[in-house]
């Protein structure tokens, strides 16, 4: 079902004040909130805690296909064909664990990426919203909330450097 | 914990962007001057390379007994090239070293490059490069597959994955400086870092998940670039060939991988922090960090080359006794001394502070750390070659004018993609800067 809810954009360039509306922002529960900055603020991460990523399970299944094709692709191999050289057992385990490793991490990383771009929704074409200065030196956030929540949330934003408030359609 | 100031004081988040974005400014008449020697560079070598293949591999110089020659000195010493790269992004990363953030993306891309380069030479060497796709196992008419029992085979794996895993690596730390760039331009300028930056904003979210994605690369890639070195160490020492033969060898390749491509990171930030004006974010405490790696990682190649000599002594084994003599002292003596000069001993100056805070001494001790890496993969490979067991089969080896052009042609290759890169590219971690400068501002727990 969709509706309508207001959506606020704040910028800040000074960061004390930012911080201390975020901290604010952090006793309202279920806010659907977006902040932006041009770098990485663990002080946000705290505030407005976050799940573990799902990118280290992406990861892990990545490197575990790579082990197990890193062994069974060189075994299917040397059955399919078999050729003893050195009187040494076909299935030389010891040498193929290299193979097992290198595709490990392979597959890990490639896996990584694919994690990555699904959990940040990359990539995305809309930067809809989205203030350049974010990525230069100013911070920022986007709330979407109903009317009475708003109107509990505004003074929050009493220090912000520019707000702005338009209605955008939600899905519930 | 190290808590130095590695950048110019007063420097801010927008003051990063604007000298960061000033390589990417349309270049003078010396760029492209550069480019065109460049250019020339790997015409001479795609020339050399023509003639060998229409002529034959009877213009390379190898022949029995040396029949790897500086091909595949070249392939070792691009591969020891690409390892500061992932030492700097990767184990520095992981070790939380703060002096990394303004030299990681110029040896990561050092890195990236570098293993092409690598990876051509193997090709080359083999001479039918059209038929390069051998060496992948694949299911083919003959039912043959490639021996995966075969070191050489571990090689194929094990640098397609470096250079797979590196380009990855490279390319997800660039995401949100390439929005850095996106929003400082208009126009196609705008839309080409766009399609870089993949729609990146920068919300809480996405950092968080790219933190946790690079975290885990980092973690990826360092037992990866420490596999890498050691596979191609073990191309020789796998073999029975006296000098070649020998348990050291992975720990002595690793250390002496670092070793050349910290020193080639010095060779090349020397000149770029000039060119682009980058002395304010790549300052002489990164040039003293990265000197005190080389001499760290110098000590180990000098005690590798001292163990060597040991072992042949103690071992009373008249083959390897003979092989280090000749060394040493036979033909090839002079590239040994030279290479003991140049990683043993220059380095070692490193030691007095007046040198290690003198970057211009530093940028001439990494190139001659530059030349001794190239030497000792030579010495390593060739003169091993030259003798082994049977006097009866002994033989010198002379690089021919193809093979130096070749090897002069991967120089203007890799010249030309890390200019390229300069150019179009962030050449400094933005967003790890940035991170770093609002930490030591406002503190936190990044550390």
């Amino acid at each position: 079902m969709i509706s309508v809810k207001n959506r606020l954009k704040a910028v800040y360039n000074d960061y004390t004040k930012f911080i201390k509306a975020i901290d604010k922002l952090s006793g309202f529960v279920d806010l659907d909130i977006e902040v932006f900055s041009p770098m990485p603020l663990h002080e946000v991460f705290e505030l407005l805690p976050q799940k573990p990523s799902g990118v280290r399970w992406f990861t892990f299944s990545g490197a575990i296909l790579g082990i197990i094709i890193g062994f069974a692709f060189p075994i299917y191999t040397v059955l399919d064909w078999p050729l003893i050289t050195g009187g040494k057992p076909l299935v030389t385990v010891q040498a193929f664990i290299i193979i097992a490793f290198e595709l490990m991490i392979l597959f890990g990383a490639g896996f990584t990426l694919l994690g990555l771009l699904f959990h940040a929704k990359l990539p995305r074409q809309s930067l809809a919203n989205y203030d350049p200065k974010f990525s230069e030196n100013s911070f920022g956030m986007i709330i979407k909330a109903d009317d009475d929540e708003l109107e509990k949330l505004r003074p929050i934003f009493s220090e912000a450097d520019d707000v702005v408030v338009d209605t955008v359609e939600v899905d519930v | 914990m190290d808590k130095e100031n590695y950048f110019a004081p007063a420097l801010t988040a927008a003051d990063i962007n604007s000298r960061v974005a000033y390589s990417t400014q349309k270049p003078g008449v010396k760029f492209y001057l550069a480019i065109a020697l460049f250019l020339a560079m790997i015409g001479f070598g795609a020339y050399c390379l023509y003639t060998q293949i229409t002529t034959g591999m009877g213009v390379a110089g190898m022949n029995n007994p040396v029949a790897w020659g500086i091909y595949l000195t070249n392939f070792v010493f691009w591969v020891g090239i690409a390892h500061s790269g992932t030492l700097i992004s990767a184990i520095l990363f992981l070790f939380r070293s703060r002096w990394r953030t303004s030299v990681n993306r110029i040896a990561e891309a050092m890195t990236v490059f570098a293993v092409m380069m690598a990876g051509l030479f193997p090709l080359i060497h083999l001479g039918r490069i059209w038929f390069c796709y051998w060496l992948f196992p694949y299911p083919n008419a003959r039912t043959l597959w490639v021996n995966f029992r075969s070191p050489l085979n571990w090689d194929v794996f094990a640098v397609s994955t470096y250079m797979t895993v590196s380009t990855l690596f490279f390319i997800v730390g660039m995401i949100p400086d390439m929005a850095v760039l996106r929003d400082r331009f208009t126009g196609v300028k705008n839309k080409i870092y766009g399609i870089f930056a993949m729609g990146w904003r920068g919300t809480h979210k996405q950092w968080h998940h790219y933190e946790t994605a690079y975290m885990l690369f980092a973690a990826l890639a360092t037992p990866l670039v420490i596999s890498v070195h050691s596979i191609v160490s073990w191309d020789f020492a796998m073999s029975i060939l006296p000098g070649w033969h020998s348990t050291i060898f992975a720990p002595y390749f690793v250390s002496g991988a670092i070793f050349s491509g910290c020193a080639m990171v010095i060779t090349i930030l020397y000149p770029l922090r000039k060119i682009f004006k980058l002395e304010d974010l790549i300052t002489k405490k990164h040039f003293t960090r990265l000197a005190q790696m080389m001499l760290l990682t110098s000590l180990i190649v000098s005690y590798s080359y001292l163990t060597e000599f040991f072992i042949a002594w103690y071992s009373n084994n008249n083959f390897e006794q003979e092989s280090f003599l000749y060394r040493a002292f036979g033909y090839y003596g002079p590239y040994f001394w030279i290479m003991l000069t140049c990683n043993m001993f220059i380095p070692l100056t490193i030691f007095f502070k007046k040198i290690r805070t003198n970057v211009k001494i530093l940028f001439i001790i990494s190139i001659f750390v530059n030349i001794g890496m190239w030497m000792e993969r030579f010495v390593i490979i060739i003169t091993s070659l030259a003798r082994d067991f049977d006097p009866y089969a002994w033989g010198q080896y002379s690089p021919t004018h193809i093979e130096w052009g070749i090897f002069i042609g991967s120089f203007g290759g890799f010249l030309l993609l890390f200019f390229s890169f300069v150019k179009f590219a962030p050449v400094v971690a933005i967003s790890e800067v940035k991170g770093q400068i609002h930490h030591d501002m406002h503190g936190g727990d990044h550390d």
